[in-house]
């Protein structure tokens, strides 16, 4: 069943065309990863994705409806949007910036309640960084800021999640964290979470979907197994690699050889 | 923990409160300075002359005793001098505060998008060309330096307007850019007419004085109301702040705050600057001071930055206009001298915490 | 294409913007051919007559004058009427384009304005001696005399600087009987005028130099000397020089019984002043004491030089008509 559907998408950046004739589906309450080097476009997927950027040809369909038909808010309602880097200079608490989050759900006059705070709570809980409500975002580690970020996201209680590399500035047990948390949201409360990553191996541990991305079009799509194959990653990434199953996780991992 | 202490723990549900106490400040302040002047009138009477005009009191009051020139300076020169700065410096403070917020620039100030150099540039024309239309008992000057605001913001803007966006830096990089060509354009005109040149300069310093009650009747309704929407869009500048990208995913129609924005600043301080002159230092100095004490939350920041501008604005003007009695400095002159320190002990601050 | 368009319109802007804007008067209008004036139209007085002679200026310039200048360049409106009263109006080669009078001045080759001196054309005429206004220009006046042109400068505000800078400027063009006579007839016109008035109550008097924001005459001004001469209070004397801008609030306490301006702008009138936010209760107002120097009176007024007695005519009389029938 799906909740994405992506037809003819063309796009590009200036005059340089980055997307071409991209066509793909996204299956509802699955996690996809969306891997490639740099350039291949995933953050320009994420982007036309989350309405925004509006594509120069091709249609992107949302259960169904057009992606262009829901208003601003409705939208924000069902796909929130993790971007790569969140730079906040000014002196707010860490419980208004995930308080945000409850923008598409307020009119514009209407004041943040009790549900709202207790929403923003247990997006908090959820992030584990509750115990940061109170303090100033400007003063916390980049690694929480990241979770305060992904907080703001579940507070606004959406169905679809896109993350724009989360990982990417984290350390090792903190890119755990987050994508742990991003798996059980996954199972827990089916919300499709759509990711633009980097780390293959990470990517092959949680994703049910892998898409493989090589300037701007996929080159496969499919289950871990079937994606990361050693012709494939030589193909878009020109490298040698060896890929076996992790004894420890059972999981694939590519290791790269001839280095 | 937080900073130095100096920022208090404020309770979203205390907004109404503080708000409350500085619009009260602020009345106070309005008595206060308009009893203080040059002239030595009791404050008794000072108040005697203002009731006498109020529309159903005055019957009860008798200011014969009085000589007339009490009244005429209390009443033509003293008050409305008084409200005008009030004005001035609440829609100055306001717009500083939105535009800071809008560019996410602390640097921001209201008039980074070329509204002073092109009101002084409309106030140029009109006085080169000796124009004399006056509208609604607005000067000339007021007039043309209105339009000239304007239309520089809107050369501005579409300078900077690219796809039906408009990117912020683009539009500082574009204000500057005007900004100094139309002050060279100035000069030019200056210098080709010596004459005149005295007399785009002083007003262009930027005074409060002599304008009487009428060019204050005539903005402060759509001042106001310029003010007041303003507080529309305090939620979308909270968000505005975390970033253009996160706030469209939030459903904040970023274009279309954008553009709000730029035209209520952009007409409440075009407003003041058309009949006061070229006022530095308080639309970029009074946000940063209300956001130390206040928090960076619009929806206190705007309405305290207006009501704390409004105070600082006519505390500057009593010491233009009394310190050197019977001569006034220039109040541009007094704002710098308390702003100028205090920006460099913000940075001082700020680079501490960095 | 689209990327030039915004460039294209902009630099048409600034086109038109800087061909409106040169509204002012160019510099050479009327170019007098050096030979005219070396061809004997005028003639030099006796040969030894005071020369050479040091002069030293108000401010310390001294200048050895070897011989009798005869041509001369006059970069002030004060000046030139000093230089024309002295009978010296053919030896005048150069002036500023604010000067003028008498009459034949403005048909003299315009060289300068108060914001500038068209240095090369100064430079090409050579003339005798330069007088200019105040301190001038240090750059201009070192590549002057480094090309061997006598500078002085003079301003002056009150009677007695002016009966002075006469003296000199006698002294330096031979002309000092005819300096004498200037000052003589100076001080009789002002005397007369001071004994005119002598006996008449103190009146209060406000000068307005400027609009918006408002300026009175300070402690030391040419216009508080004519006010003091004229027997009158100069309601603003105690005002620094520093910061011009004055107080509305103790003009209105002070409460000048005579107010007066020059007409300088259009729209300066009687009335428009009279109409001005709490002007209404001024003594000077109410009893229709406002008054407008027009034309050459409020040049007078505001020009320091030999006809200063006339100018304390003209204020006299504004401030006691009385005594002008």
């Amino acid at each position: 069943m799906s909740v994405i559907d992506v037809k003819d998408l063309q796009f590009g950046y200036r005059s340089e065309k980055v997307i071409d004739d991209l066509s793909f589906m996204i299956n509802r309450a699955s996690l996809v990863s969306l891997i490639g080097p740099n350039g291949s476009g995933k953050s320009t997927i994420i982007k036309l994705l989350s309405n925004i950027y509006r594509p120069w040809k091709g249609k992107i369909f949302l259960e169904g409806q057009d992606i262009n038909s829901y208003k601003r808010k409705e939208l924000a309602r069902k796909i929130a949007l993790v971007p790569q880097n969140t730079i906040i200079n000014y002196e707010f608490t860490v419980e208004d910036i995930v308080l945000m989050g409850r923008y598409p759900h307020k009119k514009r006059f209407q004041r943040e309640d009790e549900e709202d705070l207790r929403i923003a709570h247990r997006a908090m809980e959820d992030t584990n960084t509750l115990h940061l409500k109170d303090k100033i975002v400007t003063e916390i580690s980049g690694g929480e800021r990241q979770r305060v970020i992904i907080a703001k996201a579940l507070a606004q209680n959406p169905s679809i999640i896109l993350l724009d590399e989360p990982t990417a500035h984290l350390d090792l047990n903190h890119q755990i964290e987050v994508l742990n948390l991003l798996r059980n949201l996954n199972k827990e409360k089916g919300t499709t979470i759509i990711i633009a990553i980097h780390d293959i191996n990470l990517a092959t541990i949680y994703s049910d979907e892998i898409f493989m991305l090589s300037s701007g079009k996929i080159v496969d799509k499919g289950r871990p197994e079937e994606v990361i194959t050693k012709g494939n990653i030589e193909f878009v990434y020109n490298l040698e690699v060896a890929i076996d199953r992790n004894k420890y996780t059972n999981s694939l991992s590519i290791t790269p050889i001839n280095i | 923990m937080s900073k130095d202490g100096i920022k208090l723990k404020i309770n979203k549900k205390r907004y109404g409160l503080i708000i409350l106490v500085l619009s009260l400040v602020l009345v106070l302040s309005i008595g206060f300075f308009s009893v203080i002047g040059t002239a030595n009138i009791r404050p008794l009477d000072v108040l005697r002359i203002v009731l006498s005009k109020m529309p159903i009191i005055n019957k009860h009051i008798e200011i014969e005793d009085l000589p007339d020139s009490y009244e005429a300076i209390i009443w033509t020169i003293r008050l409305p001098r008084v409200l005008l700065g009030v004005l001035v410096g609440a829609s100055l403070s306001m717009a500083g505060a939105a535009f800071q917020g809008l560019f996410k620039n602390p640097m921001a100030d209201p008039y980074v998008i070329g509204i002073s150099s092109g009101a002084a540039f409309g106030a140029t024309i009109a006085i080169v060309f000796g124009i004399n239309i006056s509208i609604l008992n607005i000067s000339s000057i007021s007039i043309f330096a209105f339009i000239g605001a304007l239309a520089a913001v809107f050369l501005v803007v579409n300078m900077a307007r690219f796809n039906h966006k408009i990117p912020t830096t683009t539009l500082l990089l574009s204000g500057i850019a005007t900004g100094q060509f139309l002050t060279a354009i100035m000069s030019l005109f200056m210098v080709m007419n010596s004459k005149d040149l005295a007399k785009i300069v002083y007003w262009t310093m930027g005074t409060l004085a002599g304008k009487g009650w009428k060019p204050l009747v005539s903005i402060s309704i759509p001042s106001i109301i310029s003010m007041v929407l303003m507080n529309f869009f305090v939620k979308d500048l909270n968000i505005l702040l975390t970033g253009e990208e996160s706030a469209q995913s939030l459903g904040v129609d970023v274009e279309r705050v954008k553009t709000y924005i730029l035209i209520l600043g952009t007409f409440m301080v075009s407003m003041s600057v058309s009949i006061s002159g070229i006022i530095g230092f308080v639309g970029l100095i009074i946000p940063h001071m209300v956001r130390l004490v206040l928090g960076a939350d619009h929806k206190i920041l705007l309405p305290a930055s207006a009501l704390v501008g409004g105070i600082f604005m006519i505390s500057a003007d009593l010491v233009a206009r009394t310190v050197i009695s019977p001569m006034e400095l220039p109040v541009g002159i007094i704002t710098a001298l308390f702003g100028g320190p205090f920006f460099l002990y913000l940075l001082r601050a700020s680079r501490k915490q960095a | 294409m689209r990327k030039f368009r915004g460039l294209v319109f902009f630099l048409l802007l600034m086109i038109l913007l800087s061909s409106v804007a040169c509204t002012g008067k160019s510099g050479l209008e009327n170019e007098t051919k050096i030979e005219d004036i070396k061809s004997g139209e005028v003639q030099p007085i006796d040969e030894d007559k005071n020369f050479p002679i040091e002069i030293e200026d108000i401010f310390g310039n001294k200048e050895t004058i070897e011989k009798e200048p005869m041509k001369i360049v006059s970069l002030a409106p004060s000046n030139t009427e000093t230089l024309f009263a002295l009978g010296l109006g053919d030896r005048v080669i150069g002036v500023s384009s604010y000067c003028d009078y008498p009459e034949e001045a403005k048909s003299k080759e315009i060289i300068g304005d108060l914001n500038g001196n068209n240095l090369e054309r100064i430079i090409e005429l050579n003339p005798d001696l330069v007088l200019i206004y105040g301190y001038g220009n240090e750059d201009e006046n070192r590549i002057m005399r480094d090309a061997g042109i006598r500078v002085l400068g003079f301003r002056s505000e009150s009677v007695d600087e002016i009966i002075h800078d006469i003296e000199t400027i006698g002294r330096a063009t031979g002309r000092t009987t005819e300096a004498e006579e200037l000052k003589e007839s100076i001080m009789a016109k002002r005397d007369a005028i001071v004994q005119l008035v002598k006996d008449e109550e103190e009146v209060r008097v406000f000068y307005e130099i400027w609009h918006d924001p408002l300026m009175g005459a300070g402690k030391g001004s040419f216009m508080d000397e004519l006010i003091n001469l004229s027997g009158a209070a100069n309601i603003a004397d105690d005002a620094d020089g520093a910061y011009p801008q004055y107080d509305l609030e103790q003009l209105i306490e002070r409460d000048p019984e005579v107010y007066l301006s020059a007409h300088d702008m259009e729209d300066k009138t009687v009335e428009a002043i009279k109409s001005r936010p709490g002007y209404q209760v001024i003594t000077a107002v109410k009893n229709n004491r406002v008054h407008l120097f027009y034309g050459d009176d409020a040049n007078l007024v505001s020009r320091p030089g030999p006809r200063i007695a006339e100018a304390l005519e003209i204020v006299a009389r504004a401030i006691y008509p009385q005594l002008f029938e």
